[in-house]
């Protein structure tokens, strides 16, 4: 008896590993999460192949499973190893009825199928048809499409290179699978498909939104030049505050409304800087404000009142942390660094 | 090609289950039947076995058969199932015919 440990984010790869095993003369035995356990056999008695199942319903998992026995296959359960869920529950917005929702007590953990036959010389393939493979491959590249479109959505919203990079990432499965669906359906072109190919509705719904949004916010960062944010921001007094935050270089613009209770920004001046210039304006209501080294030296104090007024900190290269009370205020405040 | 009622032609894939099913059987049988029948040029894969008999049950022209043992569930063509097949043969009739006289065979 034999255990190892295998880390594949793609079925493909896990395939391939449980093959080159079965090749050696391990048949699988039982699986874990990560390890899986073998027991030794003659070279290539059997054979492996893997399917998905996470965007099913747990009885249809079963159903198919059933199935798959009766054909005088054996089969196991597999979790896949990339986790995008949340403590036990799993919202798969591509899923279809019974799916959508994974528990324990659905495909959570179980989203693979192992599948294993006696070796009799000819290709182990579950899926023979055109229409059955593209429909397949579709449901093989719809969670990947839509991980990456809600990563280009953040990414975009926020305007992060990092985030749109990582959404890119991801993209990269979904048009590997949107190749091998291109492909069939050249090859199979006018000659019968075995079957009806299916129309993800919901998912081109999705993405065909998702792009409008993602390609409207790039857009509108681009234009408004700066790194700009809209954020409704829960400081750390608990108090809410709706502001809009621009950043550019050296230079922070905060205009707020309805801001109540506290907040602290910390500001690193840029090395070059001579200054650092705080400007508070208070339009409507009052708020005080400290200004403190990171040391804790007070640098300058001002009660509660309307404050319009700049001030200026030489720069020591140390850190300077600006504390806003607010009551009521609407207006905004500047930092220059 | 979709698999219509009226006028259209069935895929090769559902004729051969609808045929097979014409006496009970369980996968493993209808898989064998196919391939026997085709001389191994059609192999049906477990999958796509699994997703016909789904969507012709649902089609209503395959149905249940037998005893409750779900390990080999049968499965046995119904009447609705039969009139398609029928007229599904009358078209493959009226087809080949028509390429006998022109091809000459």
């Amino acid at each position: 008896m034999v255990k190892k440990k295998y880390f594949a984010m793609f079925t493909g790869l896990q395939r391939k590993w449980l093959n080159d095993m079965a090749g050696k003369g391990y048949r699988l035995i039982r699986t874990g999460k990560l390890e899986y356990e073998f027991e030794e056999c003659e070279p290539g008695k059997y054979v492996y192949e893997i399917e998905y199942v996470g965007d099913k319903s747990y009885a249809y998992e079963k159903d198919y499973k059933e199935f798959l026995e009766s054909l005088g296959y054996t089969v196991f359960y597999k979790n896949i190893n990339l986790d995008y869920s949340v403590g036990k529950v799993t919202w798969r917005p591509f899923a279809e009825k019974g799916g959508q929702i994974s528990t324990t007590e659905t495909t959570y953990n179980k989203e693979l199928l192992i599948i294993e036959k006696e070796n009799d010389g000819m290709p182990f393939e579950l899926h023979t048809t055109f229409a059955d493979k593209i429909n397949y491959y579709k449901r093989l590249r719809n969670p990947w499409l839509i991980i990456s479109a809600l990563l280009l959505l953040l990414g975009a919203f926020l305007f992060s290179p990092l985030v749109l990079a990582i959404g890119v990432l991801f993209l990269l499965p979904a048009l590997r699978f949107q190749f091998s669906i291109h492909k069939c359906k050249k090859e199979s072109e006018g000659t019968d498909r075995g079957g009806t190919v299916k129309k993800s509705v919901p998912t081109a719904i999705f993405m065909t939104l998702s792009a409008l949004a993602i390609a409207g916010l790039l857009i509108f960062r681009v234009v408004s030049g700066d790194r700009f944010r809209f954020l409704s921001a829960n400081t750390k007094s608990g108090t809410y505050l709706m502001y809009v935050e621009t950043n550019s270089k050296g230079t922070t613009k905060v205009s707020y409304h309805k801001a109540n209770g506290k907040i602290t920004r910390t500001i690193s001046p840029k090395k070059n800087s001579k200054e650092i210039k705080v400007t508070l304006r208070t339009e409507s209501g009052s708020m005080s404000c400290t200004i403190k080294t990171a040391g804790g030296k007070v640098l300058y104090e001002l009660p509660e009142c309307r404050i319009n007024d700049t001030l200026t900190v030489p720069n020591t290269g140390e850190k300077i942390i600006v504390y806003m009370t607010f009551d009521n205020a609407e207006g905004g405040f500047e930092f220059e660094y | 090609m979709k698999d219509n009622v009226k006028g259209g032609a069935l895929t090769e894939v559902t004729f051969y289950i609808l045929l097979s099913l014409y006496t009970p059987k369980h996968g493993y049988a209808i898989m064998q039947f196919v391939e026997e029948s085709t001389g191994g040029r059609l192999v049906l894969g477990a999958g796509t076995l699994y997703g016909a008999l789904s969507t012709l049950q649902e089609k209503g022209w395959i149905k249940p058969h037998g005893e409750e043992d779900k390990r080999t569930k049968e499965y046995i063509i119904t009447q609705a199932g039969k009139e398609i097949t029928r007229t599904e043969y009358n078209r493959l009739v009226e087809l080949t015919r028509t390429a006998a006289d022109i091809i000459g065979v």
